[in-house]
């Protein structure tokens, strides 16, 4: 092709542009375009391709039926690299055929319709840069003419707009990033617009905190939900907007109420202006970050801390808690001063100027380690030297020095605590004091004493007179078991005693108790009086035994030397005794049989003398005589033999006693003695008589013995009156008739007969005793005798008062029941 | 039952002689007899060889006592129905009940003045009459 030729058929406007692309349409061989070559393109095509040559706007022209495609330089940077270009003159099918079925209905609408089609920021992506890439455009397709008016192709007007979408949607992104992260922030978040503080940005988390979601308060006015706190915020807030300074509030309590809960806590916030991009402030952005809990917990610690102090201060025993190498007193409570003998003032003073007397006491070197090498320190019964009152005075103290760590693990102070142990301590000297005393004691004691420690009866203290007594060196002896070195003194029940008072603490005493010990060489029974005590601690816990003994051997045999005497005596004695007993049965035995067969034959010879008298014819004076006298001498020997009968018998086995009413008995008694009595004109008075156990018979015999001498000893020309009665016996008489029971009756029987001498009070008892004439009066001497036998065999007594001429009483003294 | 015929057992021969002069005093016309040994007596009357109507019993007697006689006659079938009066020295009062419990019609202790006696057989015959 020629040039000349060519510039000629693209006209001007192509041909004087100087681009690259109107280069390339010139160089293009369009003789096998279906455009044909450029002499025969219609005038309106050229138009077009100029107007877009010389265009710095981006253009693209697709024309004819084949859209045969066109484009200018501005539209090159568009198409990128290793890619499109160069596409001119080439069919626009086969230029875009990636996103032909989107443009191409497009481009045929367009030339169809005559209406032009505008896209912003449409998504074109195509092949360009080796790849297909997300291309952004802003494109118009508009109809281009053809010479004819009609339409012969599509003018395309574009820009690409990939960097300013890609900015956009960044921007777009991180907008919502952003939001995204107000929305998750855990710090409340509230942007306030406006005078009226419009809610224009919030999240969860400042919602939360006045109980609210953010939906609920996003585009309302704050303080219209708020209102219980526009008081106190609201002017804030109003400066914050107005002056461009921000406001901190650290620790600030609100209480905010809605519906019918109320929330209290404390806030920490910022309040920033909210500055629009030309940095005019519309608003507020505050910041709040609920610290509740953080409060609460400082206040808690603060509470613990005095809580602290206070126990420090309270506590019973000294505390002091010293800071620094240089021990400053950070804290000492009352007690600790106390110690010193100090005041409050001592707080922030160092421990070396309040007690300088410690300074050669080891103490300040026990702190000072303490505090270097972190190790607590702890002593017992250290004696320390303290000036109170301004004087020196010796103490005891268990105390500790505990180092005290800071967070980082260093040691920051030491905490002194300590007990004041001076008393205990000075009590334990004087324990420790009289134990040697009590020791001291025990050597020195005048009766054999020893210690035995532990469950072992270990000797542990032994005097001379205990050493003696064990007959051994003590030299073999001492600090040894019991046992172990008196081996002799084994299996006599020594363990079982030992062992008792060691185990239950009971103090055990013996008498006279035979140990036989091997003393020197020798076996001997030796008689202890002993004491084993347990011997205990000042806590009063069992360390051993304390022991004393008492050799009594001497006393005891000379004691069983008399008691051997007189258990032979006593032998003897109880000899006597039987053989008297039996004598006594064989005479009482005797007694009965000689009474009773000595009955018969004076019964006899009275009966005989009876019939005797009766078969002889009338007696001379004389013969009478001596047949009275027969009679009468045999019926007093009948008397006296039936009376020592009675009188035996009383000796011999008695019958059961049984209740017997004594008046029963006089009443027979008085039967019995009916006829005397009215013969000798007498009285018998008795009444309210006791019952009494007794033997009938005998009591019949007493009281019959008593009346019949009443009746008999009387005084003549007085009528005789006897009378009975009862009393209970008075303790002095019963003591002097030598009677021991609880009760007695006392039993009088008195008469106004002849009485007896006061000296013959207690004669007239004797058997056989006769105080009177037989001639005057009647009387065997057995009566009164066998009265008594009866009051003693019942346990009880008779005696008689009388004066000569004065009648007679007899007490009789009978248990009462 | 009119008393004719008394047995008076007894080794005594004064209390015998004392006896028969008493009942003589009091009914001449009642045969009386009169044994020292209670055995033989116990065999006259088992054999019926005599057939008193009333005892007089001694109880201190050799051989066979009073004691041991009435026990025996009171356990015989034939002989338990003659009434026996016990006429001893005696005078116990636990004698006395124990041979009443034995059977003994009466008790009486030998007196020492005769008329008391013949006053106590004359009682004894009005009770059995």
């Amino acid at each position: 092709m020629e040039l000349n030729r060519d510039i000629n058929v693209f006209g001007s406007a192509v041909m004087q542009h100087d681009g690259e692309m109107a280069e390339l349409i010139r160089q293009y061989d369009w003789s096998k375009s279906p455009l044909g070559t450029p002499d025969t393109w219609p005038i309106s095509l050229k138009t077009t391709l100029g107007l877009i040559l010389h265009s710095a706007f981006p253009h693209f022209l697709f024309w004819g039926e084949e859209l045969i495609c066109f484009y200018n330089d501005a539209f090159l940077p568009s198409l990128g690299t290793n890619g499109k270009h160069p596409s001119i003159g080439k069919k626009g099918k086969e230029v875009w055929p990636e996103i032909w079925d989107f443009i191409g209905p497009l481009i045929h609408q367009v030339m169809k319709s005559g209406k032009p089609v505008q896209f912003n920021d449409q998504l074109v992506p195509f092949y360009r840069n080796g790849k297909i890439e997300d291309i952004y455009w802003t494109f118009c397709y508009s109809p281009a003419y053809g010479d004819d008016g009609n339409i012969s192709g599509c003018f395309v007007t574009c820009t690409e707009t990939t960097t300013k979408v890609q900015t956009i949607k960044k921007l777009t992104e991180s907008e919502k990033r952003f939001q995204s992260l107000i929305r998750e922030a855990t710090v409340g978040i509230v942007v306030l617009t406006g005078e009226e503080m419009k809610v224009e940005i919030v999240n969860d988390a400042y919602g939360r905190l006045i109980g609210k979601t953010a939906e609920e308060l996003l585009g309302r006015e704050l303080f219209d939900v708020i209102p219980e706190v526009a008081y106190e915020f609201k002017p804030m807030l109003n400066n914050v907007r107005l002056t461009g300074e921000p406001v901190y509030l650290y620790h600030h309590p609100y209480t905010i109420k809605p519906g019918d809960k109320t929330i209290e806590g404390y806030l920490n916030v910022v309040y920033q202006p909210y500055r629009e991009e030309d940095g005019s402030i519309t608003g507020v952005m505050a910041l709040c970050h609920d610290v509740t809990v953080q409060v609460a917990s400082v206040k808690k610690a603060a509470d613990t801390e005095q809580l602290l102090r206070s126990v420090v201060e309270s506590a019973p025993f000294p505390i002091g808690v010293y800071t620094g190498k240089e021990m400053r007193i950070l804290l000492a409570n009352r007690s600790i001063m106390d110690v010193w003998g100090k005041g409050y003032d001592v707080i922030g003073k160092l421990y070396s100027d309040i007690l300088p007397e410690l300074s050669n006491q080891q103490i300040f070197q026990q702190l000072d380690g303490v505090y270097t090498q972190g190790i607590p320190f702890h002593a017992r019964n250290q004696r320390v030297d303290l000036i109170v009152d301004e004087k020196l005075k010796i103490y005891y103290f268990n105390y500790s020095f505990t180092p005290l760590f800071d967070t980082d693990g260093n040691v920051f102070g030491v905490m002194n605590t300590a007990a004041d142990v001076t008393d205990l301590n000075l009590a334990k000297q004087q324990v420790e004091q009289s134990e040697k005393n009590f020791r001291n004691m025990i050597l020195q004691a005048p009766v054999a004493m020893c210690i035995l420690l532990g469950p072992d009866h270990v000797i542990e203290v032994a005097n001379q007179l205990i050493i003696e007594l064990w007959g051994k060196p003590a030299e073999d002896i001492m600090h040894k078991p019991v046992f172990d070195a008196l081996p002799d003194a084994r299996e006599q029940g020594l363990e079982a005693l030992l062992e008792k008072v060691y185990n239950e603490g009971e103090s055990i005493h013996a008498d006279e108790m035979p140990v036989s010990l091997l003393r020197f060489g020798k076996l001997e029974t030796v008689y202890l009086n002993f004491v084993y005590d347990p011997y205990r601690d000042a806590e009063g816990n069992i360390l051993g035994i304390l022991a004393i003994a008492h050799d009594v051997t001497p006393q005891v045999m000379a004691r069983h030397q008399i008691e051997d005497v007189v258990a032979d005596r006593t032998k003897e004695l109880a000899a006597a005794n039987s053989s008297l007993e039996k004598s006594n049965e064989e005479l009482a035995q005797f007694a009965y049989i000689a009474s009773h067969d000595l009955q018969e034959p004076v019964r006899k010879v009275s009966v005989f003398t009876q019939m005797l008298e009766s078969n002889l014819p009338a007696l001379d004076e004389r013969s009478q005589h001596y047949v009275d006298r027969i009679k009468l001498a045999s019926s007093r020997m009948l008397a006296l033999i039936r009376d020592v009968l009675s009188y035996s018998q009383l000796s011999g086995k008695a019958d059961e006693p049984v209740n017997v009413d004594l008046n029963l008995v006089i009443r027979d008694i008085e039967n019995d003695f009916e006829l005397l009595m009215q013969q000798k004109h007498a009285k018998l008075e008795y009444h309210g008589l006791p019952t009494l156990s007794a033997i009938p018979l005998h009591m019949s015999q007493l009281f019959g013995n008593l009346i019949s001498n009443a009746l008999k000893f009387t005084r003549k020309q007085v009528e005789p009156i006897i009378i009975i009665s009862s009393e209970l016996a008075d303790r002095n008489l019963l003591a002097s008739r030598e009677l021991s029971g609880e009760s007695y009756h006392h039993i009088t029987v008195n008469d106004n007969g002849i009485g007896f001498s006061e000296e013959d009070a207690e004669k007239i008892f004797n058997i056989f005793q006769r105080l009177n004439g037989k001639r005057d009066f009647e009387g065997t001497g057995i009566g009164l005798a066998m009265c008594r036998k009866i009051a003693q065999n019942h346990k009880g007594d008779i005696f008689a008062t009388s004066k000569e001429g004065e009648g007679a009483t007899f007490h009789i003294l009978l248990p009462a029941q | 039952m009119s008393i004719r015929k008394i047995l008076h057992i007894d080794d005594d021969e004064d209390d015998q002689e004392i006896f028969s002069s008493a009942l003589a005093k009091v009914d001449e016309t009642i045969a009386l007899t009169v044994m020292a040994n209670a055995g033989n007596a116990l065999q006259e009357l088992s054999s019926n060889k005599i057939e008193p109507d009333l005892i007089f019993l001694d109880l201190n007697m050799p051989g066979m006592n009073g004691q041991e006689f009435l026990q025996k006659i009171k356990r015989k079938e034939n002989l338990q129905h003659i009434p026996v009066i016990v006429l001893s020295t005696s005078s116990h009062a636990a004698t006395i009940s124990l041979m009443k419990e034995m059977g003994a019609k009466d008790f009486f202790t030998k007196p020492e003045v005769f008329d008391d006696l013949v006053i106590m057989l004359k009682k004894a015959l009005n009770d059995q009459n």
